[in-house]
């Protein structure tokens, strides 16, 4: 009797090449040599690592870098090298390109008809200014062709066109309607800001927005807890807590920096990116109140919230302590919880209106 | 004005103190901004022949008044008129703007004619003159009773006569419309727009370019709209200075984080190819506000005690001055040299001959084509006798050449310095200011 046994490699990549070869053409940048290293960059970029050092490039592909660079402010970039088109040459970009690209610098590709022409470049690193991926991408027909490639999260890697269109690969098995990360710390720049004056709202959550966006490149675990405004004193769920005898409060910062514009309204701004980064980079909880203020940090549950459901749930202690601090939404004065794993996966649970 | 031009909001002319009123009893009786005290008080002091005093509160009232009409516009709005980035919504107009350009605005806006603008001009001339005069020099000039009612005449006809003072209707309404709907190439409203004088131009940009500043909404989204419909027909029409100020803009929005309005810009500037007037940094804000700071204090009292610091300071900043502040320094450090009609500060002419010194020849040349025929400052500084003395040996000294510059008017301007045919000067001054001005 013959086996009816199967031996069968699966991969993703005939799937993968396909879905990226129709966001080339819908981005007017459809060229087969483009698509090889396009695939090969959003494989590798998934979980790329140097000396055991995970990093998140972005990478900017584009025609013409000087005229791509025209739309931004305060450019810089530095030609690195120059390859054929080849597949094999984005592993040689991500090799010589990805360690120098950090801290406001990221990769560009320059597709030139007989080569592609690669190195890094920063824009204006201004507390509040644009990023170039929110002014390259967008509904633009005159703009020129610019694909965007970023990494989300472990396994997760975005791709955005000058046009608009987005593909968000997620390299495991998760649904393809999962939120993207970036949803989950938009809504935790939200509630924070909720309760801002309205006259610096929308800056104070753009700095917000924008601060823990480069906070999370990094790849660390974050737990973060709003309290409603005018609540002066940590809940008592997680009282053992490092508590600022006076909140830090963002608005005011930000505010100083838009009236003053000046260098020392500057640097007190990006010193609360720092002080921001390394109160997450933390252990425990930080905790913030919704008119903008961050209020401590190194904050624990206490064992009481923490055992109701300790049972209940799977997962590390960070989940779980997620899982119990769900519970206390608009309970003692909690308006809503931040999770993000080390792996990237991010969310947020609870109110983002003013009741 | 060319025939074809079309005029979109005119100044307002009404004879409120009448030609027979000789008296400073009569002209102030026209007064009705000021209390019954306040006249009382007036004309005791002219009575008494404390024509100083009278004029300097008279004049301190008309302003006062004027500024407060022009803040309700928002001072974004006259920041952006003013091309002054360090002026925002919280600047107390009072002290951001000086009497120069607040009667500048009026006369924009059509709060008064360019006849009426330029007696305001002069009454603040005077009155500053007398103001910073010292005790050294108390018996040799004093303000006479002529000069005193000529100020009076002028801030009551022009300010303190009216009930309520407003901007131009016709302006109002435009601008209004410029937020509240989104107009089509194809409107009656923008093929008239192209005809327009240039000044009219000029305004309805700093308009459009300050609500992408400040509004929100479905405000922002009819500025966006707009700027994509009226940008590119103004475009092939506008001066560098104002290309580089939407460019300016543009630079700002996006260091301030703004971007439905960087988005919409941005498809404009496309449009037009636009993007080389884009600066790569905001390190003009430092040169502007110099420039500005040396203004204020060429317009001030004890001028000519107060230009040296700032003088030197912006000659201090180098000689590379990016491109969006270039018009604004020269305006300065032209003032400077060329003094007001009563002289000018000598210890701040070395800075100023310093950093004309640095100016190379395009830089000359693009000063005298492109920004010399909207800087209304030193066009009217042409039509005052010591300034322009001064002009004419300036343009002696750094060889300013008729054949070195493209535009006509520019070139008999320069034809008859180096002449030093006054009348001449006069002249073409004047033609390009009220062409310049729309009138």
């Amino acid at each position: 009797m013959v086996s009816s046994a199967t031996d069968k490699n699966i991969s993703f990549r005939s799937q993968l090449t396909g879905e990226l070869s129709d966001f080339l053409q819908d981005e007017n940048f459809a060229c087969s040599e483009t698509t090889a290293v396009l695939v090969a960059l959003v494989a590798a970029l998934s979980h790329y690592k140097e000396e055991g050092i995970v990093l998140s490039p972005e990478i900017y592909i584009c025609n013409d870098i000087t005229k791509v660079t025209s739309l931004l402010q305060g450019v810089e970039f530095i030609k690195i090298g120059h390859g054929k088109h080849n597949a094999k040459i984005a592993i040689k970009i991500l090799k010589e390109c990805a360690p120098l690209a950090q801290n406001g610098w990221s990769i560009f590709i320059e597709q030139l008809s007989e080569e592609f022409v690669y190195g890094v470049f920063t824009a204006s690193n201004l507390p509040l200014a644009l990023t170039p991926d929110e002014v390259l991408v967008g509904e633009d027909d005159e703009s020129f062709p610019v694909v965007i490639i970023s990494k989300l999260a472990d396994n997760c890697v975005e791709v955005s066109g000058a046009r608009g269109n987005r593909r968000c690969i997620h390299f495991s098995a998760v649904r393809e309607d999962s939120p993207s990360p970036k949803d989950a710390i938009d809504k935790l720049a939200k509630s924070i800001t909720l309760h801002v004056n309205n006259k610096y709202r929308s800056n104070t959550y753009r700095f917000v927005y924008k601060t823990l966006s480069n906070i999370f490149q990094q790849p660390h675990g974050a737990l973060v807890v709003v309290l409603k405004r005018r609540c002066r004193k940590l809940p008592q769920s997680i009282s053992d807590a490092v508590s600022l005898a006076k909140p830090i409060l963002l608005v005011n910062r930000v505010s100083d920096f838009l009236t003053l514009k000046d260098n020392e309204a500057m640097i007190k701004l990006q010193a609360t990116t720092s002080i921001l980064a390394g109160m997450i980079h933390s252990d425990g909880i930080v905790v913030f109140r919704s008119d903008g203020a961050i209020l401590g940090y190194r904050a624990f549950l206490n064992n009481s919230s923490h055992k109701s459901i300790a049972h209940e749930n799977s997962g590390g202690a960070r989940r779980r302590t997620y899982e119990a601090l769900k519970k206390l939404v608009d309970k003692q004065n909690i308006m809503g919880v931040f999770f993000r794993s080390q792996d990237g996966y991010a969310e947020y649970y609870g109110r983002l209106d003013n009741e | 004005m060319n025939e074809q031009q079309l005029v979109p909001w005119e100044p307002r002319e009404s004879a409120i103190v009448p030609s027979s009123a000789m008296t400073p009893a009569a002209i102030i009786e026209h007064a009705q901004q000021l209390t019954k005290r306040e006249v009382n008080q007036i004309i005791s002091n002219f009575n008494s022949g404390h024509y100083e005093i009278a004029s300097t509160y008279v004049w301190s009232k008309a302003i006062a008044g004027l500024c407060k009409l022009l803040s309700t516009l928002g001072m974004e709005f006259i920041g952006e008129m003013l091309q002054r980035p360090d002026i925002n919504a919280d600047s107390d107009i009072t002290t951001a703007v000086t009497p120069f350009e607040t009667i500048s605005l009026a006369e924009d806006l059509g709060m008064v004619s360019s006849t009426e603008a330029m007696r305001l001009r002069h009454a603040y001339e005077i009155i500053n003159h007398f103001t910073s005069i010292g005790p050294q020099d108390e018996d040799e000039a004093v303000m006479n009773p002529e000069e005193a009612i000529s100020c009076l005449r002028t801030c009551v006809q022009n300010i303190l006569g009216h009930p309520k003072l407003a901007v131009a209707q016709d302006f109002a309404e435009f601008r209004k419309s410029l937020e509240e709907q989104t107009f089509d190439k194809d409107d009656e409203q923008m093929a008239s727009l192209s005809m327009s004088p240039y000044f009219y131009l000029k305004t309805i940009l700093s308009v459009l370019l300050a609500l992408l500043k400040t509004s929100n909404g479905a405000q922002l989204e009819h500025a966006v709209r707009n700027i994509n419909v009226i940008l590119p027909l103004l475009w092939k029409k506008l001066r560098k200075p104002e290309r580089w100020q939407t460019g300016q803009t543009y630079a700002e929005l996006y260091n301030d984080g703004k971007k439905p309005a960087v988005t919409g810009l941005k498809k404009a500037l496309l449009k037009v190819s636009g993007f080389d007037f884009v600066p790569e940094n905001l390190r003009s804000h430092t040169f502007t506000a110099t420039a500005n700071t040396v203004l204020k204090a060429h317009e001030g009292m004890n001028n000519y005690y107060n230009e040296p610091a700032p003088m030197k300071t912006l000659a201090s900043l180098g000689t590379t001055i990016p491109s969006p502040a270039f018009p604004v320094c020269m305006t300065a450090t032209l003032s400077v040299r060329l003094g007001n009609p009563y002289g000018f500060s000598t210890a701040a002419q070395s800075y100023a001959q310093q950093v004309m010194r640095g100016l190379s020849e395009e830089r000359w040349k693009y000063y005298l084509d492109e920004c010399l025929l909207g800087d209304r400052r030193i066009l009217l500084k042409l039509l005052n006798d010591k300034p322009r003395n001064r002009w004419t040996q300036l343009v002696e000294e750094f060889e300013l050449q008729p054949e070195f510059v493209t535009n006509r008017s520019v070139k008999n301007l320069l034809q008859a310095s180096l002449k030093k045919d006054n009348t001449r000067i006069v002249r073409i001054a004047k033609q390009i200011y009220q062409k310049l001005i729309g009138r």
